[in-house]
């Protein structure tokens, strides 16, 4: 026998169609309304119904049209006038009594003929009034096609403001010839199973059901889940890639003595770097800085300053304060974590790098923050030289993915020989990436490395800007976007 | 970095070459000289600060011909030395202390352009290197009208009179300080209780200029001057003499003759200025062979060096004479450079070295972070990033949290960015409350460095990293972000209690302190609804800190 495979909310609502005759409105049968019509579009697509799209006039009571039907239609109103008077009255008196309502309520019952008028007189000879039968079943049923009811008067209450019209759209399901053969046992119905269940499972029930074959067209629910903010994600590809490379990530705190945010970096006191409109001070905590820990280190970085101590350099030829030094600050390059690695004392070979926030007191706009990550990367090797500095940046080029690498001198006031590394982008062409060089040995010897024979290789990486370029972003801020659904809907990379 | 522009035509007049913009950007590539614009009139550069000579037009022409292979070496100037004398009174030291002196006769400024850029590069260095005046400042003077010697003296602003460059009639100098705009912007570089202004003089008690305001009109510069008198005040002695030699030896290079002063300070000390004479920097050749990264031959080192406008003597190692214009030369690394530099980055190529085999690790805070980061995940959290800066509004004000010692900056920028976070809480609730109008539930977190007030330590603050967590729905509270964050240590092997505890905003018997083998590690809690409506907010919301072990 011919079998056909369906839902139990199709079988339902099939069944109670053949119940109905065949032919239904769906709104009429006594099922879920958020479902039926689900149901009835599979079933059309089986191809054992019909659906049409049918139209209705329904009508209800206006607001006009409930007050009267509590407290009566002005004709009404005259009407139980005249009775109380005995069945007649004189029109003025009428007229006070019904206000404002009194020539409607004339109108209407003088043309149903249920009053005579003469002699300044009113007189009742009738008191059948059909508009009340109609707001009566109104106001019973809410709305109503009013089929039973003569047009004319229909469109008497409409422009009377009684009652008002409304179109309401519906299907209609009608079984089709197969559908007629479901019908009448010709051909027979299997139930499907939408998800098995433990109860399907251990009854064993699933063997005897037919599980529904999936929609594949079908949007399958959205689901809001935990992800990894792409930012964050980016700064880890690049701590992965520096730990392949054999690199240490180090740290140091945010609010830094100038003393290693500049002095050891050789930077003069005097930089402009060191001024207000280039970095942070502090102004709570408001002690300076304790270096009593660094005694020595600061000694030899002082008269590197002042004169070159050993160091074979001028120096600044310049009073040196320690003053200055000791202030605070907001960390404002993460060179300083380098500095304050390499004064642990490393051993030689060492790679050290570090990822962290920098503060600059920038107006925030597109392409500035005013505080953004740093990568800042340390090689320490003897016999090092300008074109090794030069093979890390290409091979840390090539592990973001860009294979094109070019070089121009630059100044830094921290390293000699110094480097500006640039990659080529495919949309955007050349695009420096790194500021690098070579320590100084105003640098190296007071930290206590054996200068030129022990080298550090450095460089420090706008990692935000890299970032925006890898996730496709022109505005710097958004590294930071306080927009949920953007984050939602990031992609992972 | 300084940018200036010089127009197109006086550059090219230099040179003696048409300039294009591709020929120029190519010519630029092994210097640290950045190309910002170029237009048929104009074009811009940017300078190294190392690099100040290259301020100037000359400079930055004499520069490119040795890029260019057409001069090498340091130019022949002619010096006369100690034509002029200059005389430092003692009354400016306390005024403004330093000046110096210096004198470009047979000088070619025919041309509007030339005088243009004389003007650009003095302002360019009162912006940089003189520090917006206060450091150094420059007088330029047409000589004719002067009758040396030079006297630098301070008087009483009340009593010196002159006319002052631009104006129709003599001011006295306290008319000067009040009333003209210069004197405005830069008066206050020499307020002194005693009302003195320095003041360069000649010998006829001519008013020349009065620094580092404005000059006098006496001396004026018109297109055709010849002979150029040049003095630089101001506060630091190095700075002020550099200036006067990048500009003197930039007049040099239009047919200039030097004429140095003798400037003698009331001590007795005798300074002689512009510096007459080269600089010597000794470099071995095999440090400068290391640093580079090839065995260049000597041949080599020296070409570079030349074409790098530097003399070269090879005995007994490197001997390299450095111009009285550049101080860039402080350890013969500054001499590898040069040869790194002119001989061309990417010609000497790269390579990685072979003998720097280390082990990488990632940092144990950056360890721990990355577990919680991947549990918070699991439990269906969005990780969101907020700045460290932000103000005590945000941290306390708005959300009714009391208010503690944080971390402030005196400079700030905005008062939106003035303090450190103490707590990263704060922050998530002010993302929630930018985003009430999409879907919930809303389940957030930030993992990031929160920065405390700490006596004890070096800096008088430490950073410590926390984990952040926010949960809002319909229908939300303690019990749910607690079995979350219960899951999440017992899942980092940390047994967690919690301990009653009150800490606005979170609502009084829905807040805990977490303690991790009896130390405080952080805190959970219900949001107060008043404080959720004041920001915005009308779904519950529970939260949690913590500090990342």
């Amino acid at each position: 026998m011919e079998e056909i495979s369906l839902s139990p909310g199709e079988i339902r609502l099939l069944k109670l169609l053949i119940d109905y005759g065949g032919t239904s409105r769906l709104d009429d049968l006594p099922l879920d309304k958020s479902k039926v019509s689900a149901w009835a579009f599979l079933l059309r697509d089986r191809g054992i119904v019909e659906v049409r799209e049918e139209s209705r006039i329904y009508y209800k009571l206006t607001e006009r049209g409930l007050r009267h039907l509590t407290e009566g239609l002005p004709e009404e109103k005259l009407i139980r006038e005249l009775k109380l008077a005995g069945g007649e009255a004189p029109i003025n008196v009428l007229r006070e009594k019904l206000g404002e309502e009194f020539n409607v309520a004339v109108g209407e019952a003088k043309r149903k003929d249920l009053i005579q008028i003469s002699d300044g007189k009113v007189r009742l000879q009738g008191d059948d009034i059909p508009e009340r039968k109609v707001i009566e079943a109104l106001g019973k049923e809410g709305k109503s096609q009013l089929d039973w009811v003569d047009k004319g008067l229909i469109d008497r209450l409409k422009r009377r403001g009684l009652i008002e019209a409304e179109e309401e759209r519906s299907y209609v399901v009608i079984l089709t010839e197969l559908g007629r053969r479901i019908a009448s046992g010709e051909v027979s119905v299997v139930e499907e199973v939408g998800k098995l269940t433990r109860d399907l499972i251990i009854a064993g029930e699933w063997k005897k059901k037919r599980l529904k074959r999936y929609d594949l067209k079908a949007e399958p629910p959205l689901v809001i889940a935990g992800k990894p903010h792409p930012y964050q994600e980016f700064l880890e590809e690049v701590r992965e890639i520096l730990i392949g490379m054999g690199f240490v990530e180090v740290k140091s705190p945010i609010v830094e003595a100038e003393f290693w945010n500049f002095d050891v970096l050789f930077q003069a006191q005097d930089h402009p770097a060191r001024e207000v409109h280039d970095s942070y001070q502090v102004k709570v905590p408001s002690r300076p800085a304790d270096l009593s820990k660094y005694g020595q280190l600061v000694e030899k970085v002082s008269k590197t300053h002042e004169n070159g101590w050993i160091t074979g350099s001028r120096g600044w030829e310049y009073k040196w304060s320690f003053d200055i030094a000791r202030r605070l600050m907001l960390r404002s390059q993460m060179t300083a974590a380098s500095a304050r690695t390499l004064a642990s004392g490393l051993p030689v070979p060492y790679k050290i790098f570090a990822i962290d926030k920098v503060f600059r007191p920038e107006t925030p706009d597109k392409t500035h923050a005013i505080e953004f990550h740093q990568c800042e990367g340390v090689v320490l090797a003897e016999n090092m030289s300008v074109r090794h500095l030069m093979g890390f940046l290409a091979e840390f080029a090539k592990q973001l993915g860009f294979d094109q690498v070019k070089f121009r001198p630059a100044y830094f006031p921290f390293t000699e020989p110094s480097v500006e590394a640039y990659v080529k982008h495919p949309e955007l062409g050349w695009i420096e990436i790194a500021g690098s060089g070579m320590f100084r040995p105003e640098m190296m010897i007071p930290l206590g490395y054996e200068y030129p024979r022990v080298q550090a290789l450095a460089w420090g990486i706008g990692i935000g800007r890299l970032a925006m370029m890898r996730l496709g972003i022109d505005d710097i801020r958004e590294l930071h976007s306080q927009n949920l659904e953007f984050l939602r809907n990031s992609r992972v990379r | 970095m300084p940018v200036v522009t010089f127009p197109k035509s006086e550059l090219e007049r230099l040179l003696g070459v048409k300039l294009d913009e591709d020929y120029l950007e190519n010519l630029l590539e092994d210097t640290k000289v950045n190309l910002e614009s170029f237009t048929e009139e104009e074009v811009e550069f940017e300078i190294p600060a190392d690099r100040m000579d290259l301020i100037t037009i000359e400079g930055l022409a004499r520069m490119l011909k040795g890029v260019m292979g057409r001069e090498l070496g340091i130019p022949h100037y002619k010096v006369v030395r100690r034509s002029i004398e200059t005389k430092v009174s003692e009354s400016v030291k306390k005024v403004r202390p330093y000046v110096v002196v210096g004198l470009v006769k047979h000088v070619d400024l025919s041309t509007e352009e030339s005088l243009i850029s004389l003007i650009e590069a003095q302002e360019k260095l009162h912006d940089t290197i003189g520090r917006n005046r206060r450091r150094v400042a420059i007088g330029l003077h047409d000589f004719s009208k002067v009758t040396p010697p030079i006297v630098y003296d301070a008087r009483s602003a009340s009593e010196v009179v002159f006319t002052p460059l631009g104006e129709p009639f003599e001011m006295t100098a306290k008319e000067v300080l009040e009333q003209l705009d210069k004197g405005k912007e830069y008066g206050h570089i020499i307020r002194n209780p005693e009302g003195l202004v320095p003041l360069i003089l000649d010998s006829e008690d001519n008013v020349l200029s009065m620094p580092p305001i404005i000059n006098s009109e006496l001396t004026r510069l018109t297109p055709g001057i010849r002979d150029v008198l040049i003095d630089v005040t101001g506060t630091d002695l190095k700075a002020v003499t550099q200036a006067l030699n990048i500009i003197a030896y930039s007049l040099a290079e239009r047919g200039g003759e030097i004429h140095t002063s003798s400037v003698i300070y009331p001590d007795g000390t005798e300074l002689e200025t512009p510096t007459p004479t080269s600089t010597e920097v000794k470099a071995e050749i095999p440090f400068i062979r290391s640093v580079v990264g090839l065995d260049i031959s000597e041949e080599e080192i020296k070409e570079s060096l030349l074409r790098a406008r530097l003399d070269v003597k090879l005995s007994e190692g490197l001997v390299v004479r450095v111009p009285p214009y550049r101080n860039d030369f402080l350890h013969p690394v500054d001499v590898a450079e040069e040869v790194a530099i002119t001989y061309g980055l990417n010609r000497l190529g790269y390579e990685l070295p072979n003998n720097v085999m280390t082990v990488g690790r990632r940092h144990p805070v950056e360890k721990a972070s990355t577990k919680y980061r991947e549990l918070m995940i699991g439990l269906g959290y969005q990780e969101v990033l907020n700045y460290i800066m932000t103000s005590k509004e945000a941290l306390f004000t708005s959300i009714g949290r009391p208010e503690r010692p944080v971390v402030e900056v005196a400079n700030p920028v905005s008062e939106s960015y003035s303090v450190l976070r103490d707590s990263l809480i704060p922050g998530l609730l002010h993302f929630l409350s930018k985003n009430t109008h999409v879907s919930y539930p809303q389940k957030i977190f930030e993992i990031g460095d929160v920065v405390l007030v700490d006596e004890s330590s070096e800096t008088g603050a430490r950073d410590e990293r926390r984990l952040g967590a926010a949960y809002s729905d319909i229908s939300v509270g303690f019990e749910d972000v607690y079995s979350h964050l219960k899951f999440l240590m017992s899942s980092l092997g940390i047994e967690i209690k919690l301990e009653e505890h009150s800490e606005p905003p979170l609502l009084e018997g829905r807040c805990a302190k977490v303690l991790a083998n009896g130390d405080e590690v952080g805190v959970i809690g219900e949001v107060n609804p008043e404080v959720l409506l004041r920001i915005g907010i009308t779904n519950p919301v529970a939260v949690f800190e913590v500090k990342v072990i």
